[in-house]
């Protein structure tokens, strides 16, 4: 099985959160829900402050725990290329996922009484064509691939300071990080 | 965090109560049968009966928890990973067992091994409440404490509930040696199940200190925000079985009944503290707390 995941350009991305908005778009997202999230975090003291952004979704984690604790097997993984799914026929919203994702992916959308994430955008993948994230970042600084040719071309870093453990979940994802992101 | 937690505190803590009383009220009845099967039924029937409703109560509660109830039948559906699914099939064993293991009780066939069976079955079922829990990202849930606290909270609840059966049902009776010796018995049971627990607390406070920034956060919530909740948890359940562990002792139980439910009372509102603490002091791993 081929595994897809999200190689992020920390050093060039400038934070416009157009990611965010277009991930919001494509799946009619309302207020206090997010799929793609863009953080700020800055520290320092004149003369050497620093700020960085982190652009981040569901990272289709190679062992997902919201997968192993979803009671109704709403969240799967899809076999051909390790997105992590999620049915919202099946979904009964008890929101165990929530408790499950150390990046917060899973979202609970309080009018629909269930949770939604990030799904990559199979639907646009099956069509040939891209997760909407990718397509609006000006900055060029968000790909998505098979995770492991990724790895290859931009390295294998998942662990940077404001992120969890990823020996937790193992996400499918990459990072250059900026000097003051790195653990 | 967790207004909307309020319907699984309940069910955790209603079930664990119900299992609780069950196994406790299952093996006095197993000891006092031989002896005198009427007075053992007299001593058991309404707590066993109370069992079952206390338990059909917190089995519904779950659903006012879910965001779409109607499809609560669908939440068993992924035994082979969830330990939510194996809590949800595990609690409505329990219920099912307990019906059967009553009607044994009533007709006097095979009840032992009902009640056994029903037993380990809670059992299971409190081992899945706790692996719920354990199995998230919450650094104070994924701790040896979690077990501690819902096996520890299933006997303290269990052994005072058992004791105010067991209690109310010889009201108007003379107690024998052997029953007044199982009473003695289910208090020290409920001595062990509060005493543990906090004994470990420190242990636990310790290692949570040690731990990543959701952990310490955990820690700074457990000595700043819920001290004095803390202090609550540990002294009133404290009293308690120390009420019953005193009379026990002075072989005064019988004569006391006031001094059982007021530890009833005392325990029940020192373990419901401790699990509203549970639920409220975990913070999840999660992004920029590193």
């Amino acid at each position: 099985m081929a595994q897809l995941g999200f190689y992020y350009d920390m050093t060039a991305c400038t934070g416009c959160k157009a990611c965010q908005i277009a991930c919001n778009d494509k799946n009619d997202l309302e207020v206090g829900a997010l799929f793609r999230k863009v953080y700020n975090f800055e520290g320092g003291e004149f003369p050497k402050p620093w700020a960085f952004k982190l652009s981040i979704s569901c990272n289709h984690c190679a062992n997902p725990k919201c997968v192993e604790n979803c009671p109704t097997g709403a969240l799967y993984k899809r076999e051909k290329d390790g997105i992590v799914m999620h049915d919202r026929e099946k979904c009964i919203g008890c929101r165990l996922c929530t408790w499950s994702c150390p990046y917060g992916a899973p979202q609970y959308i309080e009018k629909l009484g269930k949770v939604g994430k990030c799904t990559l955008c199979a639907d646009l993948l099956d069509k040939g064509e891209e997760p909407v994230c990718v397509t609006a970042c000006q900055m060029r600084v968000l790909h998505f691939g098979d995770i492991e040719e990724l790895r290859k071309k931009y390295g294998n870093t998942a662990d940077i300071k404001p992120l969890p453990d990823s020996g937790i979940t193992h996400p499918s994802l990459t990072i250059t990080p900026k000097k003051e992101a790195v653990k | 965090m967790f207004s909307e937690e309020w319907p699984l505190i309940m069910f955790t803590f209603a079930g664990q109560l119900a299992i609780g009383s069950f196994i406790m009220l299952a093996i006095v009845r197993f000891s006092l049968s031989k002896q005198d099967a009427a007075m053992a039924a007299k001593l058991t029937d309404k707590g066993l009966m109370a069992v079952g409703a206390v338990m059909a109560v917190a089995s519904l509660l779950p659903i006012f928890h879910l965001g779409s109830p109607a499809g609560a039948y669908r939440s068993i559906f992924n035994l082979g990973s969830s330990w939510l699914s194996r809590e949800s099939i595990t609690t409505g064993a329990f219920f099912g067992c307990w019906f059967l293991s009553f009607i044994a009780y009533q007709w006097k066939k095979a009840s032992g091994i009902f009640a056994g069976v029903t037993s380990l079955v809670g059992l299971v079922a409190v081992l899945s409440m706790a692996n719920v829990y354990v199995h998230s990202i919450r650094p104070a849930w994924m701790h040896v404490n979690t077990y501690l606290a819902f096996f520890g909270t299933t006997f303290a609840l269990g052994s005072v509930g058992a004791l105010v059966s067991i209690i109310y049902g010889a009201r108007e009776e003379q107690l024998t040696a052997a029953v007044v010796g199982q009473l003695k018995k289910i208090s020290f049971i409920a001595g062990m199940a509060v005493i543990l627990p906090l004994l470990f607390f420190p242990v636990f406070l310790n290692s949570l200190a040690q731990g990543n920034a959701a952990a310490q956060l955990s820690a700074q919530l457990l000595t700043e925000k819920y001290i004095l909740p803390l202090v609550v948890r540990g002294v009133l359940p404290l009293a308690g079985v120390g009420l019953v562990c005193y009379a026990a002792w002075k072989d005064r139980l019988a004569v006391l009944p006031k001094w059982v439910y007021m530890a009833f009372v005392l325990v029940m509102i020192g373990e419901f503290m401790g699990r509203v603490i549970f639920y409220g002091s975990a913070v999840s791993t999660a992004i920029g707390l590193n």
